[in-house]
């Protein structure tokens, strides 16, 4: 197989790549974890996850400065060494296998639920998994620009959530600020889920073309999604209140079908919804497949590869055939949502915990090799 | 040879990927579907579920039917189980084509159903995914199921006809629409109680008349509102109407009212009063005396005893509701905003008959009709 360099990003494509999988992964559900945890005003748990996000995006930009051009997966074993480093490689890999999986189950899930409910799970499973990767294949200069390619379809989503407003209540959002400080500090660290992809941020720096633009476009991308999950819950809380949105296996949807200009729109807008995220959870699906696939492909080699890989795309077939198995291994939505939870804590500490440790041993290396020169 | 063999293995590729298309899998005649345009939810004398579902015939219905005069051009079909559930699967068995809820824009509920909680009842209903959230909801004080036969006037299908009636907003005068989703947030909402608007049929003219509202005090049925009550009701809490409000001004001399909107604050006062502020606006459309000219003390006058009107009718009903423990304004979300601790339906429930209510009312005239 001839190989491939990756080109590099330009700044637009970068920041659609982080975009398009930090908006869309658990759009359908969020509102649900800030309703359980605070009530009322659960939506306040956005603004803190996205001061408690802010550190991750300061040591990844910190990152692609002391390893310009380098991935986590290859700078972590430099940091903490082989044996170490493969493992943390992998906790992370791990991470974002899992929230594949997840992404994609609901997405094959509300299609079968909602669009094709006689067609067989397992080929729309295939029919998913194959197609993303088939876009995977090609690099990463086609998966974000497929993702550049989807900007309609979030402003799409943006103006459906602006048009649900229609039957908001603010009473439905009161009380404000009544629950201890410590509840909407555990709503916000229990909503850092909504960013995990964000951490992807450790991989895609590697292949900006201006590294002086990552934590600024990376900034970008936290505030606008921020805003975008703040208005979406503050919406959802206000039509249908914080006991009555746990109703519903995906709130969003159902706060989207509440919409009604009988005589101006579809009388069911919640579908169109449906598809346009769909295609924005395909989108999504191929830039994880890509950064999952790189990553094992880069788990093996020596660092300072990162632009010259190739081998990923035969990783890409297996990982391709092992998410069909997993999916196809989920009984329902159910039993993946009763572990989300356990998923989002786990998944938290290995993405927060191996950021801070990079960067503590890092410093701490730095330190001692200084006091060394020194001597 | 190893281009036509890889041409060759592409194909045969490509061909596996046939079966996947999957769109051709849910892909189903029109004519073969059996749309429930509507349903009626009601209980047989030994208590089991009867569902009643109106199925319109689509070769008689659109433009190009066969034969478009037909009056005939929809069937019902009705069947029972011991739940709802189990009654809704029979119409598989009683029908040739494939059962389709997207278009189910009535949904009628028999008043036995209201007054034993319909939460049971429509839990089914809740669950099905594809189920319009935007249905309208009905209540019928007689056979629901029967209702769905019934012949109008207009010549259009009965559940056809209550959509598009239901869907007009200067409709909104004695009866407020209640839509699926908007009846469960209030079933699920401990501080609101949810209604519905009342089903009637004329067999004189052949009309369908939804007057007055069915008012629940959780999921039960508690009092049935007059349709003038209804109007009260629209002013006092938040579905806006455009109404007409009839009173006497000055002895003999009755004004008639096109009111447009208010603005209406509540304002709760620990531990036992709730204030409701409301500021209407209206225009006069109508004045029995013809006076010529309304200087402004007149006007005064009128917006006076529009006021009392509406103050003397809001505390009555009012009165009604707390009787019947129904909270149909939603006070309770108010209580709730400003409530210290854990709040309970309980609590609600014990506090609500024995609030103390106020209304205060201002009425402005913002429009006499004549030029003086």
């Amino acid at each position: 197989m001839k190989i491939k360099k990756h080109k590099a990003l330009s700044p637009s494509l970068f920041f659609f790549l982080l975009l398009v999988p930090t908006s869309t992964f658990s759009f359908m559900y969020y509102p649900l974890t800030g309703a359980k945890v605070i009530g009322s005003d659960g939506y306040l748990a956005i603004p803190v996850a996205f001061l408690f996000t802010i550190p991750l995006l300061l040591i990844a930009t910190y990152f692609s400065y002391r390893y310009p051009g380098l991935t986590i997966i290859e700078y972590t074993p430099l940091v903490l060494g082989k044996f170490l480093g493969m493992v943390c490689n992998l906790l992370y890999l791990a991470v974002y296998f899992m929230l594949t999986v997840i992404l994609l189950r609901d997405a094959i899930g509300l299609a079968y639920s909602f669009l094709l409910n006689r067609t067989p799970f397992f080929f729309i499973n295939i029919l998913m998994v194959g197609a993303a990767l088939y876009l995977s294949y090609y690099g990463i200069s086609s998966t974000a620009r497929l993702a550049s390619f989807l900007l309609p379809a979030i402003v799409f989503l943006g103006l459906m959530i602006f048009l649900s407003y229609q039957n908001w209540q603010v009473i439905n959002v009161l009380p404000l600020c009544k629950q201890p400080l410590y509840t909407y500090i555990r709503g916000g660290a229990l909503s850092l889920y909504v960013f995990y992809p964000l951490g992807l941020l450790f991989q895609a720096a590697a292949f900006t073309k201006r590294r002086k633009k990552i934590f600024s476009l990376s900034l970008l991308v936290l505030a606008l999604v921020s805003g975008f999950y703040f208005l979406n819950f503050l919406g959802i809380t206000g039509v249908f209140t914080a006991e009555g949105l746990t109703r519903y296996l995906w709130p969003n949807l159902e706060f989207v079908r509440t919409i009604s200009f009988p005589f101006a729109l579809f009388d069911d807008v919640g579908l169109i919804l449906l598809v346009a995220w769909g295609v924005l959870a395909y989108s999504s699906t191929t830039i994880l497949f890509f950064f999952l696939a790189h990553g094992l492909s880069q788990l093996t080699l020596k660092p300072g590869n990162a632009q010259s890989v190739a081998s990923y795309q035969r990783i890409l077939v297996v990982l391709g055939l092992i998410t069909v198995a997993t999916i196809q291994s989920i009984p329902n939505l159910d039993f993946l949502r009763a572990r989300l939870n356990l998923f989002q804590i786990i998944s938290g500490l290995i993405l927060f915990g191996l950021s801070f440790l990079l960067l503590l041993t890092s410093l701490t290396r730095r330190y001692f090799a200084r006091g060394k020169n020194n001597e | 040879m190893n281009k036509g063999l890889s041409l060759i293995k592409a194909l045969l590729i490509w061909s596996l990927l046939l079966p996947v298309l999957s769109g051709c899998w849910d892909v189903v005649d029109i004519e073969k579907r059996e749309l429930l345009t509507g349903l009626a939810l009601d209980l047989t004398e030994n208590s089991r579920v009867l569902l009643t579902a109106q199925i319109p015939v689509p070769r008689l219905i659109l433009p190009s039917s066969e034969d478009p005069s037909s009056d005939q051009n929809f069937y019902t079909l009705s069947v029972q189980g011991a739940t709802t559930l189990e009654a809704f699967n029979k119409f598989k068995s009683k029908t040739s084509g494939q059962i389709d809820t997207i278009k189910t824009n009535i949904l009628i509920i028999g008043e036995k159903i209201a007054a034993r909680g319909v939460k049971p009842y429509l839990d089914t209903i809740g669950r099905m995914p594809k189920f319009p959230v935007n249905s309208h909801l009905l209540l019928s004080r007689g056979e629901p199921g029967s209702l769905l036969q019934k012949e109008v006037a207009s010549k259009t299908l009965p559940t056809f006809y209550l959509r598009d009636f239901l869907n007009l907003m200067n409709k909104r005068e004695t009866v407020h629409p209640v839509k699926l989703w908007n009846f469960f947030y209030k079933l699920d909402n401990s501080a609101i109680d949810p209604f519905l608007p009342v089903l009637y049929y004329d067999s004189g003219e052949k009309i369908f008349i939804l007057a007055g509202l069915a008012a629940f005090s959780g999921d039960k049925l508690a009092v049935f509102l007059t349709p003038e009550e209804s109007k009260i009701y629209g002013i006092l809490s938040s579905e806006q109407a455009e109404i007409t409000l009839f009173t006497q001004w000055q002895k003999a001399r009755f004004i008639c009212v096109r009111y447009i909107n208010s603005r209406v604050v509540y304002e709760w006062s620990p531990p036992q009063t709730i204030m409701i502020h409301l500021t209407a606006a209206g225009y006069l459309m109508e004045e029995t005396g013809a006076t010529l000219p309304l200087i402004p003390d007149h006007i005064s006058k009128m917006e006076k005893a529009l006021a009392r009107q509406i103050k003397e009718d809001a505390e009555k009903l009012i009165r009604r509701l707390q009787a019947a423990n129904s909270d149909l304004i939603g006070l309770g979300r108010v209580v709730r905003a400003n409530h210290e601790g854990k709040w309970t339906e309980e609590y609600w429930r014990k506090l609500y008959p024995t609030l103390q209510i106020e209304v205060k009312v201002d009425f402005n005239l913002t429009r006499t009709g004549r030029l003086n």
